[in-house]
């Protein structure tokens, strides 16, 4: 089945994304969406505590995360990751994929410098153009 | 200074009007502190309050129930033995209980404590109710019972009498006695000393009567206040928020203060002593107790000066005695700093109004010219404390920058190298060739770039070592040569035949200077010819050095930036020319570090000269010679350019050579007997059987690159052959070959046409003793080692460290040694000295050639100490490593096999690895081995075998705080995994090495948290690698 996004040159080939999400179903559906897209290289971890850790290891380009989790919530790892003192990670683009869209919880992560802002359920048009925003270009 | 008096004037103002507005503030916080000390005090009382009900109360209880146990209404007799059944036990147990009585209208006096029998009666002691009532409990001895006295003794718990002499005892006369019956109910006494103990107490009396209304008697409790003063004392000290603290009975006489506790101590409680001193009409208590005439109302009274907050608490006389309670703070300690704040800020707003005046009107005063000037100083200043701030920082960070570049850089090159020694198309080749011009050429800016950090940061050294000053600028001019002859150009080398040749100085540094500017003269000339000249400085031991060229030229105004750091001549001279603009700013230092100085002279247009004088000390006073007499020896040149011609006679006359004749070229020889003709390869009318014509040796004189281009029959007619630039050694050494004193050399060996080899098995090459021996810990060199000497047709056996390849070594097998200079456990000097000390002086010498990343001054000298036979530089030159190998390992050569044609290449597959590339990369290592080989399979396993020591290593170090240790073993690791191809791996030791460099021993740990997982995840990846088909 030809997808809509099998152009000849695949900007997200080597991008490497890393997405937080503890909801395991969900988790499959957004790395589906990711592939439809067009990444190949997606890391997924199902909260904050193993995200950090695996965003030390993997080095991300772009950041996919849930808000609510445990351990670690989405929020606490956004401004972990943007207190890192490490210019290449810590400037990484996140971008929020939640149920949640209470004001301060918006308010609160864009003070985080949060690149984008999603409510699930997610679609794929939402997502590509979000992470095309939050990409560097 | 304007600025200054302006940031006076305002800090002044902003003096006034701060202090101005905490004096606002302060009174706001005045009344809030006073405030808050008012609900202290208050809740303070209260305490104060519990604490002193807590005194009276087993006086009071005892009391009550003396009084409701019905003395009235039950026998006499009764009334007595209950009365003293229930005192003894409460006296025993208070302290404060000082005692319980009984008077009677008759006189009669029974006192629970100390029992005083009264002898007033009119009735015989027989008769009385106390001795009726004792009478049952003791014998009692006594007819008289004035003074008879009873003691108690606990221990035994018995009464013991005895009779005193003191005064009769009437309690009809004693005050308790009659307020009680004045009062017809409770009472309590004045306070006074107690008769039998001396002790400040107070009694509660009140009258009994009986069923006919008669009194019966008055019962009192004696209650002392000795602890009054402790109970103040403790509480006091519990509550920090009162520093006044005491009590009076309804007569305004103290009869607590917490001065007593410490007073007792040293005056054996002399109670009445200590009281007396606060009785004083003037004294601080009792003018407190006057003015605060309100019960509970937190008031501020003036006492001397000091104010005090204060609280008088009044005592319920049905739970204590009457007394009032004071509790108070002075009003300092309430505002404390507060005040002091106060004080100082109104100090400022003073200092502040009056500086402000006098400030402003000495800026007034300032004349503008004045402002203007120190205002351009202090810039001046500023930017020079920050520029020299700057350039240290600069310095810093490149000296890092570009030895971290140069490990990568080594990687690049030596693979463009082995690149290039594949089988490869055209296309390929001429790729291949510019990665590895574009990488010697990003190394040398590279270089200049560390040399010119090194110098601004401090930290370059100067030699003084004795050299050869013919084999450092003949050794430059070869090295300048293929450029320059690339161009078309020639260089003359002109060292002055008299100088002495050998000098004390820094051999590397004079290279380095005379290679940048010949460089340079290179790169601005497009015809012509570039001079090196050396000749003597009058009077001293300097050497002036010439760079001459043909060049563009420099305006006066362009010589003038010449050695500035980072610029050139013409902005636009970077398009044109590349280069990082550093290379004279280099050369200018390093001529000033040695003691000498540099410039140029130019002409635009015509070319400029580059100079520059050092002194260089001459050790003994002989010039260069021959080794042999050429002196007999006629010589001819044919075909020089004049300005070689010149030379060439020079040279041959400091040689000894007397009779030289020249010829422009081949038919305008007349005299056609010489001894030695050199011909020029430019000799317009050169054919070898003019040439032929001629009697004596031939020996053709040319650049390098056409040299090989020479004619076979002229090559083949040939003694020797010289190549230009022109030097005396290979000169003289022409002539002696002329002269039948030395014999011809020897062919050189063209490595680069025999690098498509395979090589012997490593059995056969051991048969026949010419096994390499490899000692290098660096596992990409080792790598780049294995396959060059590969594809030399050369087997080897690497070793990770001197000690592995001392173990190793086996002196039938081995027939040479390359080593790495530094190398855990044991370095590449104490490998070879332990090998020579195994050898005799007749036996096989095994051949040791060093490897080393820097080529520093004093290598070579290091390098024959420790009794090596040479050294390569890397990264490694695969032409020098071949000449070492035929000079080193000749029977190496035979058993050099062809190598098979590779297959056609095949068309690159998509990347159809089942993991993820960033956990291993399979192009890594499949660019030096051609595929992931089953060699190049063996070298990933054992490789993350020993990632497990490194990461444990790297986790210990940082657990024991041993950043040092850390970094190392991180640098390691980085470098290995790197080269391996596990980029994961790598990319997380290179960041714990950054924040280790960095100073970040908390971010590193947080990074070396992930080592394991990542290695963890290598690992499992590691069968799929292995099943990988070479490709």
């Amino acid at each position: 089945m030809a997808t809509v996004f099998t152009a000849t040159e695949n900007r997200y080939e080597n991008i490497r994304v890393l997405v937080l999400e503890d909801e395991v179903h969900i988790r499959q559906i957004i790395c589906r969406l990711l592939r439809q897209i067009g990444f190949r290289l997606i890391d997924e971890v199902g909260n904050g505590v193993d995200g950090f850790r695996e965003l030390l290891r993997v080095k991300p380009q772009l950041i996919l995360c849930d808000i609510h989790m445990e351990p670690m919530d989405g929020m606490t790892f956004l401004g972990k990751l943007r207190g890192l003192n490490h210019p290449q990670l810590s400037s990484i683009p996140v971008i929020f994929l939640t149920a949640d869209t209470n004001r301060d919880m918006v308010v609160n992560a864009k003070n985080l410098r949060v690149d984008g802002y999603l409510a699930k359920p997610v679609s794929m048009k939402a997502l590509k153009e979000r992470i095309d925003a939050a990409l560097p270009h | 200074m304007r600025r200054i008096l302006v940031i006076c004037l305002v800090g002044l103002a902003l003096l006034s009007v701060g202090g101005a507005a905490s004096y606002w503030t302060y009174s706001t916080e005045r009344a809030e502190r006073i405030g808050e000390a008012t609900k202290d005090l208050r809740e303070s009382t209260t305490v104060f309050v519990q604490a002193m009900d807590a005194i009276f109360e087993p006086g009071l209880a005892l009391h009550d129930s003396i009084l409701n146990s019905g003395l009235q209404h039950v026998d006499l007799s009764e009334r007595l033995d209950v009365f003293f059944a229930l005192s003894t036990g409460p006296i025993q147990r208070y302290e404060q209980i000082n005692g319980a009585f009984v008077g009677f209208p008759n006189g009669e006096f029974l006192h629970v404590q100390d029992l005083a029998i009264h002898a007033e009666t009119t009735e015989p002691f027989e008769n009385t109710r106390v001795k009726r009532l004792l009478g049952r409990i003791i014998d009692l001895p006594y007819e008289d019972p004035v003074g008879l006295w009873l003691s108690f003794d606990s221990t035994e718990r018995r009464w013991f009498p005895h009779q005193q002499d003191a005064d009769p005892y009437d309690p009809r006369t004693r005050p308790w006695y009659i307020e009680a019956l004045e009062a017809g109910g409770p009472v309590w006494t004045d306070t006074y000393i107690f008769a039998s103990s001396g002790k400040l107490g107070v009694t509660y009396a009140t009258p009994i009567y009986d069923e006919t209304d008669d009194l019966w008697g008055v019962i009192g409790v004696d209650l002392s206040l000795e602890s009054l003063s402790h109970t103040l004392e403790q509480t006091s000290s519990a509550l920090v928020n009162a520093d006044l603290v005491f009590a009076t009975d309804l007569g305004d006489k103290i009869v607590g203060h917490p001065d007593f506790i410490e007073f007792a101590d040293q005056f054996d409680a002399d109670t009445t002593a200590f009281l007396e001193r606060y009785q004083h009409p003037d004294s601080l208590e009792r003018v407190l107790a006057r003015d605060l005439v309100r019960h509970d109302e937190v008031e501020i009274v003036q006492v001397d000066k000091t104010s005090y907050l204060a609280v008088r608490k009044d005592l319920d006389p049905r739970r204590a005695m009457p007394l009032h309670i004071y509790l108070g703070r002075s009003l300092d300690s309430i505002l404390g700093d507060a005040v002091a704040l106060m004080y100082r800020n109104m100090a400022l707003v003073f200092f502040g109004i009056v500086g402000f005046g006098v400030v402003a009107s000495y800026a007034v005063k300032l004349r503008v010219e004045v402002v203007a000037r120190e205002r351009a100083e202090a810039e001046l200043i500023d930017a020079r404390d920050m520029a020299e701030a700057a350039t240290q920082a600069k310095s810093t960070f490149l000296a890092t920058m570009s030895h971290e570049i140069r490990t990568p850089m080594n990687g690049v090159m030596s693979m463009a190298e082995l690149l290039g020694l594949t089988r490869l198309d055209g296309e390929q080749r001429r790729m291949a060739g510019i990665i590895t011009d574009s990488a010697t050429a990003l190394l040398t800016i590279i270089n200049d770039i560390l040399d010119f950090s090194k110098i601004e940061a401090g930290k370059l050294e100067i030699e003084q070592v004795e050299f050869s000053l013919m084999d450092v600028v003949n050794g430059s001019a070869e090295l300048l040569a293929p450029r320059a002859e690339s161009k078309g150009l020639d260089i003359l080398v002109d060292i002055d035949p008299a100088l002495v040749d050998r000098r004390l100085g820094d051999p590397t540094r004079l290279r380095q200077i005379l290679l940048n500017l010949g460089g340079n003269a290179v790169k601005f000339t497009e015809s012509g010819a570039i001079g090196l000249k050396v000749t003597a400085l009058p009077d001293t031991d300097g050497l002036r050095f010439e760079v001459s060229d043909t060049g563009i030229g420099l305006t006066p105004e362009q010589r003038g930036k010449l050695f500035q750091a980072f610029v050139q001549a013409d902005t636009s001279t970077s398009r044109k020319f590349g280069g990082t603009g550093l290379g004279l700013s280099i050369c200018q230092r390093l001529t000033e570090l040695m003691g000498g100085r540099i410039g140029a002279d130019s002409v635009i247009g015509e070319g400029s000269v580059f100079w520059f004088e050092l002194p260089l000390r001459a050790v003994g006073d002989d010039a260069p010679a021959p080794g042999e007499d050429l002196s007999p020896a006629s010589v001819g040149l044919i075909g020089f350019p004049e300005g070689l011609a010149l030379l060439a006679e020079r040279y041959l006359r400091a040689g000894g050579v007397t009779q030289i004749t020249s010829a422009p070229d081949l038919a305008s020889v007349t005299d056609r007997h010489a001894d030695l003709w050199i011909v020029a390869c430019s000799t317009p009318d050169l054919d070898h059987t003019e040439l032929e014509t001629l009697e004596g040796a031939i020996a053709p004189i040319g650049r390098r690159a056409e040299l090989p281009n020479l004619a076979p029959e002229i090559k083949r007619t040939a003694s020797v052959v010289l190549s230009l630039p022109l030097a005396r050694p290979p000169l003289w050494r022409a002539v002696a070959i002329a002269l039948g004193l030395v014999p011809a050399d020897e062919t050189e060996i063209e490595m680069r046409e025999d690098m498509a080899f395979a090589p012997p098995e490593v059995e056969q090459a051991r048969a026949a003793g010419a096994l390499v021996l490899v000692a290098e810990d660096n596992e990409t060199n080792q790598v780049v080692i294995r396959q060059m000497l590969s594809k030399m047709g050369f087997a080897c056996e690497v070793a990770a460290n001197g000690r592995i390849a001392l173990e190793q070594f086996d002196r039938s097998a081995h027939g040479l040694l390359l080593t790495d200079f530094n190398m855990p456990e044991m370095d590449g000097f104490e490998l070879a000295r332990r090998i020579r000390a195994t050898e005799s002086a007749d036996g096989p010498r095994l051949p040791i050639v060093a490897l080393t990343a820097d080529a520093i001054a004093g290598t070579e000298d290091a390098c024959l100490a420790a009794g090596m036979d040479a050294y390569l530089t890397k990264p490694i030159n695969s032409r020098k490593l071949g000449q070492a190998l035929a000079k080193y390992l000749p029977v190496g050569l035979d058993l050099r096999r062809p190598a098979e044609p590779a297959s056609e290449p095949e068309p690159p597959a998509a990347a159809a690895y089942d993991w993820d590339p960033d956990i291993f990369d399979p192009d890594t290592l499949g660019a030096a081995f051609g595929g992931l080989d089953q060699e190049a399979k063996d070298l990933i396993t054992s490789a993350s075998e020993a990632w497990v020591e490194k990461v444990a290593a790297i986790n210990a170090a940082l657990a024991s705080g041993d950043s040092k240790a850390a970094r190392e073993v991180a640098h390691a690791l980085k470098g290995a995994a790197l080269s391996v191809g596990a980029n994961r791996l790598g990319g997380i030791a290179s960041d714990i090495q950054d924040f280790l460099d960095g100073g970040d021993l908390d971010m590193a740990k947080i990074m070396a948290e992930v080592l394991e997982p990542t290695l963890t995840e290598f690992q499992a990846t590691l069968p799929k690698i292995m099943q990988v088909e070479r490709r």
